[in-house]
């Protein structure tokens, strides 16, 4: 049964809106209204708090670990309209490397791209916009604008797996060399898009719009690639709705399938995928998280209600 | 989970929980479908279930029944072997041990004559061993027949078929002559090798027959003896009357299938099965739903249950699906999440083991056994297995190139290399990039490296350098840096011509950096100025063309403005020892 292992005393002076854990599971990154980012060490059930980023002007809303192969390094989004990068540069020092300021409002959401897909942080702001940097190595940043991208405000951003769903990573495949560039976005025009990145004109297009929310879209999450002939992409609303939608061919852009995982009484945060893209978890307006789990048959099944009780 | 606010993953199995409420602490939970797969006894079964699975496959569908065997034996090992360290995953390996007991004779087993009831009461003994126990206690009564179970232990040996001790005990009771004549007299199928089942069969209805007129007419001392007397002869009231002592209804059913149809088969079983549970039918649980669809050869049921019930621990429902699978008992056929059952079982125990420390390298072997999914969970996984050290990366690498797994193979040793680098660890920083192929990063960490040597005047830790082969080859400013440290070497073992010929090739390919030109200018001086200590007769080591090669190196970086204001001292003096070499080379040089 579920059993709490560890606690960390994040010593934020403030709401807590983030937490991440890097790729191993070794180190967790926290941000606050306090303004900070903290950055832990996290052995077994250990932890130690190994630096206090300080910098941002405003509540930090979300926190992205950059892949280790490009280094150790995370970015920060802000109240303050800027997204900032920090980088370990001796063991243990934490430095601002970059900061990112052509946001004209609030920076709600950021996520660095799959490591194959390349250097890309997509950064999703109540300005209407969405920017997407891209590294060329050395610390150096360039960045593309989608202007509009949800009139109303960006509310979260979700990269696509590198490799688009039905193909595997066998070099002996023609796929293999195929990197799909590609990430969703959900705002405050009650609408999920999809944001595929032209080679050709340098530019980010929307490739598909999804319909069907009535209220502001609160978070998307797109679902891991393990294999499977579909893509997935999860969203939830503010009043309540989770929906799934599929899509059989990327290429074609046909979200066509939408499912509704659920309905919950009170407005729903956040959605994020296990690693393995099995379970869904769903952080909701009223404080609880629930875990969601297609069965072997197709069906969604929250699987942590037995625990409900015993978690209190 | 209540009273949290946002949920991160850290892996398949950990949730990350926190609050945005004032006392800001994070939670860290272990979700309830994650094994503990460090007890002894979990460690064991993982560990051994791993050598019969590969067996399995390699041995592709070929002696499924010894393989069962296999599983079997090492669950059992694992109960007995191992000491109480935990006593809750005893009981739950000995709930395995009997689901894959009961679907090894029902979908596996080679049973002679289709008789199922030998290898059924063995297993009834092994899983229920308190009958012997209770035996040894009695005995050691003075009296035994005034222990407390005296009857009892007569009638749970009878319901095992330990027929000779039984006997031992019925001897001593008034009514044992009779009882024991009668006993004594029941022909057991395990005994009754040479003859034919009919024959059996016919043997056996006589003993019984024979029991049943004695029924009518016996005149015993005690009620007990009727009972046990009822027994032999399978009237069921007698069973259900001791149902206690059976414990379950299939340990009942087993027993009174042996004394009334001792030749049974498996294929009549689940009728006798369904009257047995209805006798238990307040007590029944999960665990019998299981064996009971083992019972109607439903494989597919018998999996999907044991999912359910065994959702906190896949080794059962994975090995269970592979075995049944190898065995023709359950197809392929793709389930609505994508997979057939077999591989969804396999994913998911695979996923259990992936993150663990000590099974990452297993899980990725039954990864790779799911040919549909298997490679992209394989792709998910293998990035997030933490590399604390050289020694588990190249492991973790050598894994991935046993796999095929070029691309995340390559990930993995840019992730080892960026951290090399942050370390300042340069030449283990270029052998990982090697190892990527990531030329971008070769040429990179190429340049650092001579950077480093105009700063410092020196390399350290490249020895490696001096066995890369034909990796060099890679990339120009990696094979610079190789030659420029060879003609390091030839300076120290005072190859001085070879030395002064490899230099000014390097000046003439362009292979370096243009800001490492000047550097190699310098190095010509001291085969300049001390070439009157070389091996050479005339003294000189650098033609006047090779002398003519540097100055115009030196001229053209003056045009192209490579220069620095602080270079100029220095390109003085390499002029001049230029100039004046070339001056000594004319008067050496035929003409």
């Amino acid at each position: 049964m579920a059993t709490v292992v560890g606690k960390v005393e994040t010593q934020h002076e403030n709401m807590i809106h983030d937490a991440q854990m890097d790729i191993y599971g070794h180190r967790l990154a926290t941000c606050s209204s306090d303004r900070s980012v903290r950055i832990f060490e996290v052995d077994k059930n250990q932890h130690r708090l190994i630096a206090t980023l300080i910098g941002h002007d405003g509540p930090v809303w979300q926190i992205s670990w950059m892949h280790p192969m490009y280094g150790n390094a995370l970015a920060s989004c802000s109240y303050d309209k800027r997204v900032i990068l920090w980088k370990e540069s001796d063991r243990g020092q934490w430095t601002k490397f970059y900061t990112h300021e052509v946001h004209a409002s609030s920076v709600n959401s950021i996520q660095w791209a799959p490591p194959d897909t390349g250097l890309y942080l997509a950064c999703g702001s109540s300005d209407g916009t969405i920017s997407i940097l891209q590294g060329s190595g050395d610390d150096k940043f360039s960045f593309l604008m989608i202007q509009n991208a949800h009139t109303t405000g960006v509310n979260a951003v979700s990269w696509a797996p590198s490799h688009p769903s039905g193909t595997t990573l066998d070099p002996s495949t023609k796929d293999y060399d195929v990197i799909s560039k590609r990430f969703a976005s959900g705002g405050g025009d009650n609408l999920v898009k999809v944001w595929k990145f032209s080679d050709e004109k340098n530019v980010w297009e929307m490739e598909a719009e999804l319909k069907g929310h009535n209220n502001w879209v609160r978070d998307v999450a797109w679902a891991p690639d393990t294999g499977f002939t579909t893509s997935t992409i999860a969203s939830c609303c503010q009043d309540g709705k989770v929906f799934i939608w599929q899509c059989k061919d990327l290429d074609k852009a046909n979200w066509d399938i939408k499912r509704t995982m659920h309905t919950f009484d009170d407005v729903v945060w956040h959605l994020s995928w296990s690693v393995m893209g099995d379970i869904l978890a769903v952080s909701g307006g009223d404080n609880k998280i629930t875990l969601w789990k297609e069965s072997h048959k197709g069906a969604w099944i929250c699987i942590s209600k037995q625990d409900t009780n015993k978690t209190n | 989970m209540d009273n949290y606010s946002g949920a991160s993953w850290i892996n398949e199995n950990k949730l990350m929980l926190y609050n945005s409420s004032p006392e800001n602490e994070i939670d860290f939970r272990v979700e309830s479908w994650e094994t503990n797969l460090d007890s002894l006894i979990n460690k064991y079964i993982v560990f051994e279930g791993h050598s019969v699975f590969s067996e399995i496959q390699i041995s592709n569908g070929n002696d499924v029944q010894s393989h069962s065997h296999a599983h079997r034996s090492l669950l059992r090992a694992a109960i007995q072997e191992l000491g109480p360290d935990n006593e809750d995953d005893k009981k739950l390996v000995a709930l395995y041990e009997l689901v894959w007991s009961f679907c090894e004779v029902l979908f596996i087993e080679h049973l002679p004559g289709g008789c199922v009831l030998p290898y059924l009461m063995e297993l009834m003994q092994w899983h229920f061993p308190q009958p012997v126990e209770t035996l040894n206690d009695v005995l050691s009564f003075e009296e035994p027949m005034e222990h407390p179970k005296f009857w009892d232990c007569i009638v749970s040996l009878l319901f095992q078929g330990q027929i000779n001790e039984a006997l031992a005990l019925l001897k001593i009771t008034p009514d044992g002559g009779e009882l024991c004549s009668f006993l004594e007299k029941m022909p057991l199928l395990n005994n009754f090798s040479g003859h034919s089942l009919s024959e059996f069969k016919i043997s056996w209805s006589m003993w019984q027959e024979n029991c049943k007129q004695n029924l009518e007419s016996a005149n015993f001392v005690l009620d007990q003896s009727v009972d046990i007397l009822e027994i032999l002869c399978g009237t069921l009231d007698a069973f259900i009357k001791y149902k206690d002592l059976a414990q379950t209804w299939y340990h009942l059913m087993t027993s009174y299938l042996l004394y009334t149809m001792p030749t049974v088969t498996v294929v009549t079983l689940h009728h006798q099965a369904k009257e047995m549970m209805g006798i238990y039918k307040d007590y029944l649980n999960p665990l019998d739903e299981i064996l009971f669809s083992a019972m109607e050869f439903d494989a597919h049921s018998v999996l999907t249950q044991c999912i359910t019930q065994f959702k906190n621990n896949w080794w059962l429902s994975a090995h269970l699906a592979d075995i049944l699978y190898h065995a023709k008992q359950l197809d392929d056929t793709e389930l609505q999440y994508g997979c057939s059952l077999r591989e969804y079982t396999l994913l998911h125990y695979a996923s259990e083991l992936i993150f663990h420390e000590d099974f990452w390298s297993i899980g990725m072997d039954y990864f790779m056994e799911c040919k549909k999914l298997g490679k992209s969970y394989i792709e998910t996984a293998v990035p997030r297995i933490p590399l604390e050290n050289q020694n588990k990366a190249l492991r973790v690498w050598s894994a991935c190139e046993k796999h095929g797994l070029v691309s995340v193979g390559s990930n993995m040793c840019r992730v080892m290399s960026s951290a090399a680098n942050q370390a300042d660890q340069l030449g283990l920083a270029l052998i990982w990039s090697l190892q990527a192929k990531d030329l971008v990063s070769v040429t990179k960490i190429s340049e650092t490296i001579l950077d480093n040597y105009i700063e410092t005047g020196g390399f350290s830790n490249l020895d490696f350098l001096d066995q890369l082969g034909n990796n060099k080859l890679l990339s120009n400013r990696l094979m610079f840096l190789g030659k420029y440290r060879e003609f390091h070497n030839m300076i120290k073992t005072h190859q001085r011509n070879k030395a002064a010929d490899l230099l000014v090739s390097l000046v003439e390919s362009n292979l370096g950096p243009p800001r490492f030109q000047i550097t190699l200018l310098l190095d010509s001086l001291p085969l300049i100025n001390d070439a009157d200590k070389s091996e050479d007769d005339n003294g000189v080591v650098m033609d006047s063309r090779q002398s003519h090669v540097l100055l115009k190196a030196l001229e053209d970086m003056q045009i192209k403005k490579l220069l620095k204001e602080s270079d100029m001292q220095k390109v003085e003096t390499i002029r001049l020892a230029l100039v004046t070499n070339l001056a000594s080379s004319f008067l050496n040089e035929p003409w």
